[in-house]
Formats: C-alpha cells, sequence, structure tokens
C-alpha cells in the first residue's frame, strides 16, 4: 500500500504539511484527514455504549489471490487492486467471521475513519427504523416535517423521493470544481474556510436548493445530490427527536454492539452533515454491513426492520437509475434507500459508496461484508471503483462457493 | 436553566442556541461544557484496549457532613452540591467509589471539560518524561521550544511555567472584554477569530508573550505557561500532545473512556484548559495521585514526582505572588494548588466550578465538574475550599 507523506508530524507542522480546511480533502493531504477529521472540525461522538462489542471471530481466509477481470478487461488479484488503491481500512467477513482484516500506513483499528457518502447508507438505515415506528412516512411530503424548505426544489418532493435521489432539482456536484454546488455544500457544512456570501450553515443552505429547468418530475430521475441526504438527516432529527449522532448511537451503534465509538462533523450551528461527515474505525463499518446481512438483527435483538432490507435491494426503479447521472459509469444497478444494488449480479449485492474510496459491500446471498476505508486522491477515479466492486463481488462468489 | 433547554429542536430557536461565540458564558455553558467537540476541534485520547482500573463501591453518605460557609453559616456537604451548579460528583474514600452523581443531563460517558485542572494533567505528562529523562524540571525552555527564545520565556525553566512563576506580562482577566486573553481564545479556537483573514494560531501567539525576566520570584498564574509545557511534551515525546497522554498516562491507569483535548487550527492543543474527560476516570487520576503514582497494578506517575509535587511549593513565591491573601498557608507546585492545611490535601483547580481535590490524609478524593455562572466567585471557591477540608476531617476523624 502506498506510503503517506509526511504530514502533521511535527509541532507545528512545516507550511508544507500543514493539513487545513483548506487542503483537507485533497491528496496528499486527505491521508491525514480522513483519520484524523475531528481535529479540524467540530464533531458529535456517537457512543458504543457500555455493553459488549458484536464478535468477529478471525478465521483468515487467503483472499488475496483471487483473481477477477478488471475494467480494462485484464486478469487482477485482490491484492493487486488493494495494493493499487489508497487503502487505510479493509476488513472482510463471511458468515460473522473475519476472513481478511488490514490497515494501510499506519492506521489503527481503533480509529474512526470518514465515510464520506457511506455516511448516506446510515441515514437511509436509520429512517427504515423510523418508518416502522410510524414516525415517519416515505410517502409524506418533507415539507411537512421540514417546512423550512418551502419554495425550493424540495416542494412536492416526498421522503421517498429524497430516500432514492429522484429529487428534481438543478444541481452541480462536481467534486473537482471550487465553485460549484456542492463546493458551497462544504463551506455551509464548515468543510471549507468560510466564504463571503455562502449560507450560514447547512441548514440554510438545503432551502437553497432549486427546482430542475428542464421538466422533470419527482420520482422519474436518479439524480445524486449530496444535499437530499443532509436533508434526510434534518427530517431524522425532527421525527427522532434528538439530534443525528445521539440517535444514531440509541438506534445502531449500542445495539449492534460497535467496538468503537464513532463521530459525526457539524456545522457551526450544530447541524450533523449526514451526507458524508460520519467517521467509523473500519471493523464497526464491517459490523454494520453484519447486522444488514443477518437480515437487521444483532445480539438477538431485531434493530433494523427485515422488511426494509429486502425493499432496498428488491424495489429500486432500474428505469429511474438508467435515465440518471450515473448509469454510464456503473450500469445495471439501481438506487434505493441511500443503497446501491448492484443487478447484475446473481447475489444482488448492495452497496455505500463514499468518493475517496470508501466502500461497504453486502452480499447478503454470500453472507459476506467488505468494508474498505481509502484516502485515494481523486474524489470518483471510476476505474478505482469498478475494480474494487469486481473485487469484492469475486471475493464473495469465492467464500461462497468454497 | 439546565442543559436539557439549550440546543433543543433541529435547529434550536436562536435563544437556545450554543454557539463558538457564547459557549463559556451563562447559561451556554451548561450544555457546552459537556459537548466541547461540538464546538472545537478536538484531539482525542484513547483509553487503549485494557481493563478498566477498577472502582469498587462502598456505602457511606457523606450529604450531612457540616462545614461552616464563607458567611459562617451552617451548611453541608450535600447542600453545596445540590446548589451552584454542579454538573457531576465523584467521591472516592480509600479507594471506593462512596457518592457518585450527575445532574443537569450529564453522564457518566460523556467528557467534561477540566478547564484549568488540565494543567494538573499536562503536568503529569511532564513528571513521567522526566523519569523517562526525555526532560529535566531545570531544563531551559528553549531547549525545546526554541521558537520563544526572543519572548517571555527566554532563562525560564520547565519548573518556572510547572510552578507558574515564569515572569509574563499577562492578566488573566476572565471577564475582560479585550485584550491578550481575548486574542489568546482566538488562536486557541475557542472563540471566532475578529479578523477571519488572519485566524493566528496558539504557537506562534506563545512565542509573542514578554515580560521582565524576572523568574522564579513570585506565583503569577499564566494559562499560557501550561500550554508551552504542552508544547514541551509534545517535542519531548515526539508525539501530539493526545497521543502522549493516551500513551504515557491514559492507557497505563486503566481509563474507563476515551478524553480529548480541543486543539488550534494547526493542532496545538489547548494543555492550560481544553483537556476533557469523564467524570470517574478524572477521579481515577486523583486515586494514582493518592497511591503515589500507583495505579492499575503500575507505577503510572513516578513515585518522586507526586512527592514533589505534594511538597515541594515555594512558600517564599507564594507569599509574593496575588494569591496569598487567599490562602496563606498555600503555594503552588508542579500545577497543583498546595492548600497548606494539616492533611496536606491538594487540588486542581478550573474555573467554572472544576476541581480534583486530594487529602491524602483522609484518602480521599472529589472530582467535580460544574458548569458555574462566573469563572471565578470568591464566596462559592471558598466554601468548595471549606467544604472540601470539612468532608476530609470528618472521614478522618
Amino acid at each position: 500500500m502506498s506510503e503517506a507523506p509526511r504530514l502533521m508530524r511535527s509541532a507545528p507542522a512545516a507550511p508544507g504539511e500543514q493539513v487545513t480546511l483548506a487542503n483537507m480533502q485533497e491528496g496528499p493531504y486527505n491521508r491525514w484527514a480522513f483519520r484524523n477529521l475531528r481535529r479540524l472540525l467540530p464533531t458529535a461522538n456517537v457512543w458504543r455504549g457500555d455493553g459488549p462489542a458484536m464478535a468477529l471471530p478471525a478465521r483468515p481466509a487467503a483472499l488475496d489471490g483471487i483473481a477477477f477481470t478488471d475494467h480494462a478487461g485484464a486478469t487482477a488479484t485482490v491484492k493487486q487492486v488493494l495494493d493499487r488503491g489508497f487503502t487505510d481500512g479493509f476488513v472482510v467477513l463471511h458468515r460473522g467471521e473475519t476472513v481478511a482484516e488490514r490497515y494501510g500506513d499506519g492506521v489503527e483499528a481503533h480509529e474512526p475513519h470518514l465515510l464520506m457518502s457511506v455516511t448516506k447508507s446510515f441515514a437511509g438505515t436509520l429512517t427504515g427504523i423510523l418508518v416502522e415506528r410510524g414516525l415517519l412516512s416515505p410517502d409524506g411530503p418533507v415539507t411537512e416535517i421540514v417546512p423550512e424548505v418551502a419554495g425550493s426544489a424540495y416542494d412536492g418532493a416526498s421522503l421517498r423521493h429524497v430516500l432514492n435521489m429522484t429529487v428534481a432539482m438543478d444541481y452541480d456536484e462536481d467534486y473537482d470544481n471550487p465553485e460549484s454546488d456542492v463546493a458551497l455544500l462544504d463551506v455551509a457544512a464548515g468543510w471549507r474556510p468560510a466564504r463571503e456570501g455562502a449560507p450560514d450553515g447547512l441548514r440554510a443552505y438545503i432551502a437553497t436548493m432549486r427546482p430542475a429547468r428542464d421538466g422533470r418530475e419527482h420520482g422519474e430521475t436518479f439524480h445524486y445530490v449530496s444535499t437530499n441526504t443532509d436533508l434526510l438527516g434534518w427530517m431524522l432529527e425532527r421525527a427522532g427527536g434528538c439530534d443525528f449522532a445521539t440517535l444514531l448511537s440509541r438506534e445502531i451503534w449500542q445495539p449492534m454492539g460497535a467496538e468503537f465509538d464513532a463521530y459525526v462533523t457539524l456545522d457551526r450551528l450544530g447541524a450533523p452533515q449526514t451526507d458524508g461527515g460520519l467517521c467509523t474505525a473500519t471493523r464497526d463499518l464491517a459490523r454494520f454491513g453484519q447486522l444488514l446481512v443477518a437480515g437487521g438483527v444483532a445480539n438477538g435483538r431485531r434493530i433494523v426492520p427485515h422488511s426494509w432490507i429486502r425493499d432496498l435491494r428488491e424495489n429500486g426503479d432500474r428505469a429511474a437509475w438508467d435515465r440518471g447521472n450515473f448509469a454510464g459509469d456503473m450500469p445495471g444497478c439501481h438506487y434505493r434507500s441511500a443503497w446501491y444494488t448492484d443487478l447484475r449480479d446473481d447475489h444482488r449485492p448492495f452497496m455505500g459508496l463514499g468518493i475517496h474510496g470508501q466502500m461497504l459491500f453486502v452480499d447478503p446471498v454470500a453472507c459476506v461484508v467488505c468494508a474498505l476505508h481509502s484516502s485515494h486522491p481523486k474524489p470518483v477515479d471510476e476505474a478505482f471503483f469498478d475494480d474494487m466492486r469486481r473485487a469484492f463481488r469475486a471475493i464473495a462468489h469465492a467464500l461462497h462457493g468454497g | 436553566m439546565e442543559s436539557g433547554d439549550l440546543m433543543r429542536g433541529s435547529p434550536s430557536p436562536p435563544d437556545g442556541r450554543v454557539t463558538l461565540e457564547n459557549w463559556r458564558t451563562p447559561p451556554f455553558n451548561r450544555w457546552a461544557f459537556q459537548h466541547v467537540s461540538e464546538l472545537v476541534p478536538s484531539a482525542p485520547i484513547w483509553r487503549g484496549a485494557g481493563p478498566v482500573m477498577p472502582l469498587p463501591r462502598a456505602g457511606q453518605d457523606l450529604a450531612a457532613i457540616p462545614f461552616r460557609d464563607h458567611a459562617g453559616t451552617e451548611s453541608t456537604f450535600g447542600a453545596f452540591f445540590d446548589r451552584n451548579f454542579t454538573d457531576g460528583i465523584c467521591v472516592l474514600h480509600r479507594g471506593h467509589i462512596v457518592m457518585e452523581h450527575y445532574r443537569n443531563g450529564f453522564q457518566a460517558h460523556r467528557p467534561h471539560i477540566l478547564m484549568s485542572v488540565s494543567k494538573s494533567i499536562t503536568a503529569l505528562l511532564v513528571g513521567i518524561l522526566a523519569e523517562r529523562s526525555l526532560l529535566a524540571a531545570g531544563d531551559p525552555v528553549v531547549r525545546f521550544v526554541p521558537e520563544v527564545a526572543a519572548s517571555a520565556f527566554e532563562g525560564a525553566t520547565l519548573q518556572h511555567l510547572l510552578d507558574m512563576t515564569a515572569d509574563v506580562d499577562f492578566d488573566e482577566d476572565y471577564l475582560a472584554a479585550a485584550g491578550a486573553i481575548v486574542t489568546y481564545r482566538e488562536v486557541s479556537g475557542w472563540k471566532p477569530p475578529r479578523n477571519a483573514s488572519a485566524p493566528g494560531d496558539l504557537r506562534s501567539w506563545l512565542a509573542t508573550l514578554s515580560g521582565q525576566g524576572r523568574h522564579g520570584r513570585a506565583f503569577h498564574y499564566v494559562s499560557p505557561c501550561t500550554d508551552l509545557l504542552g508544547w514541551i511534551v509534545e517535542r519531548a515525546a515526539a508525539m501530539p500532545y493526545a497521543q502522549a497522554a493516551s500513551e504515557l498516562l491514559w492507557q497505563p491507569l486503566g481509563a474507563e473512556f476515551d478524553g480529548y483535548v480541543t486543539v488550534d487550527r494547526l493542532g496545538a492543543p489547548r494543555a492550560a484548559g481544553g483537556v476533557c474527560l469523564a467524570l470517574r476516570d478524572l477521579a481515577r487520576v486523583g486515586q494514582a495521585m493518592l497511591q503515589e503514582g500507583q495505579a492499575n497494578g503500575r507505577q503510572v506517575v513516578p513515585r518522586a514526582w507526586v512527592a514533589d509535587s505534594r511538597r515541594n511549593g515555594d512558600r517564599a513565591a507564594w507569599a509574593a505572588g496575588e494569591e496569598a491573601a487567599t490562602n496563606p498557608a498555600g503555594s503552588y507546585r508542579n500545577q497543583w494548588w498546595i492548600m497548606g492545611d494539616e492533611h496536606g490535601c491538594y487540588t486542581g483547580i478550573g474555573v467554572y466550578g472544576q476541581y480534583l481535590w486530594i487529602d491524602p490524609t483522609a484518602s480521599l478524593v472529589i472530582a467535580r465538574f460544574a458548569s458555574q455562572p462566573l469563572p471565578t466567585d470568591k464566596a462559592t471557591d471558598a466554601d468548595a475550599a471549606r467544604c472540601f477540608l470539612a468532608t476530609g476531617r470528618a472521614l478522618a476523624a
């Protein structure tokens, strides 16, 4: 695995080695930042509780040599893609046992690492828990719970549209353009230095979303807009009656038996960055996957409704996906309740994906979970993501068959 | 107002909104002191993966222990804690928890800010590094931090910093609306900078402090001295403060929960006031001090350092200093306040009501967190000392 450059080693770090809000998302600075985010931003702790951690007995399996056909049609091995990547943490579970666990570059198992948009899959799963309790309704209009966004793109949108990224809006999610809508989202969330004219906080920002100009209706087309999941986090806080970190601790982190505390970044007014600001240890990310493999049950306790997990995997809108902005890079998928499902694989694995190489791959047929934390210099290196997905599928099928 | 009345709803109504601008002031500090990481960036102090230092429980009712307050009125231990904006108290007697209470929404697993009790923690790290010969109390400050050579700290030793006898022009007026103490908060990341385009940083600012060079003469309480000690800890241990705190103290002690320390925008720790710990873990530090540095089956803090901290306060420097009138019998050593009473009590003290009180004669530790409305308050501060002294005397009787 590639070595980290010398960053933030001395006190103070030399100017060229300083990681700050201004550079933390760029390579190589993200190598330090993604596992030290709380040193740069306000964060709310997600307490693990005082119960025992979900046991993940070690049963090492030789995965390195598993071969698959990569994006370019060449034969590659699992080891090759992991070595090529900027892997910070990698855990594979099979039937609840740890078959592989490795860390890159001085990362320690207890260190929470940024999940980027895999955070969305946590928010989506929490939604399922609150829906089951009747605290949220998928078909309810979002403005009923968050009237503050009336008059924006969210007029007429339902919680379901938000969960599935089918809200019709005009939005530029270009991670490489510092002037894009998503860059402004970073400013509002406190992820970039304050800027003149930027909305004061995430919640103010959400209300500025513009309706689509091309006549699209809500529900028709998959359109990936991170702001949707920040609105989802806002709805979760309103419906759950507490802040996001407390809700996640109470509903998932404690009952599932997380081993370490997690945390989520906050803007200056305390709004959680629920589209990408959650940081967890890699093992705990894998435990979350295991919870879903087990149908939503952990430690003998029902945590996530089984129907919600089946629904996200089975009831996605393939046509909306094909019309959407990711179909070119990821053909044959659908996106539902903040999870991607790969329909081309007969196991129908589902995934949470985050920029710079964060992945949670869940194959409930093979009972395999792959959890990956990285600090890839590029937000979206499609060949990297494609090869990782191929590697994970190959791992799942090899473990299932073997 | 209680913490539960603040930061309610998403977002909280403006009058209940705790921000970086208002978090230290009442009533906002009631919520903020148990939620510091939600306002200021922080570095985790990992507890490690080892066993927790056990703290068995014993039944003992302290609430009725009487003391005479500053106004001469009879009061009780229980009454003191029921008033005075207490967030949590944990009392150990002979190594057993005899009292543990949480108020104001505070919970056992939550780190609470120590304010200047942080200084006592930082000094323990210095003592541990001294034992390993990575520094010596008599070393000049500039040996580790040449960056401050042209500042007040030229000619000062680590011991001067530890005893608050470095000669620094700095007025620790917590309620001042302008001046160096406000800049200090800004560069620490504890307050939004007035000039957002030139936010500054803690370490650069330390090098700008001036003085007259008369070190060692008089006790003069200057918090930035302890931030400088934090910097020295980082240089001597060759790792960030939070990591040193974890590896040298938190893991061997057998802390139950992770702690953290606030950091500025370049990662400098506020070693003088930004440490946040769970209540029982603060009590564990006190118990380790009672046990001459031993805890969890090992010598966590050097025995000689504990003895030096308890016994070698400079009475002459104290008499020449700014707190002599408050407690003529007192002194200050290695970031602990020495009471000068017959029990040999000593304590860490933080603004707004934070205490780690140790009574070696009564085998008593009192860890107390609060969110009092005022940073210092002569009457309440005096009552705390009177209450704790009386408690120790009652238990030793």
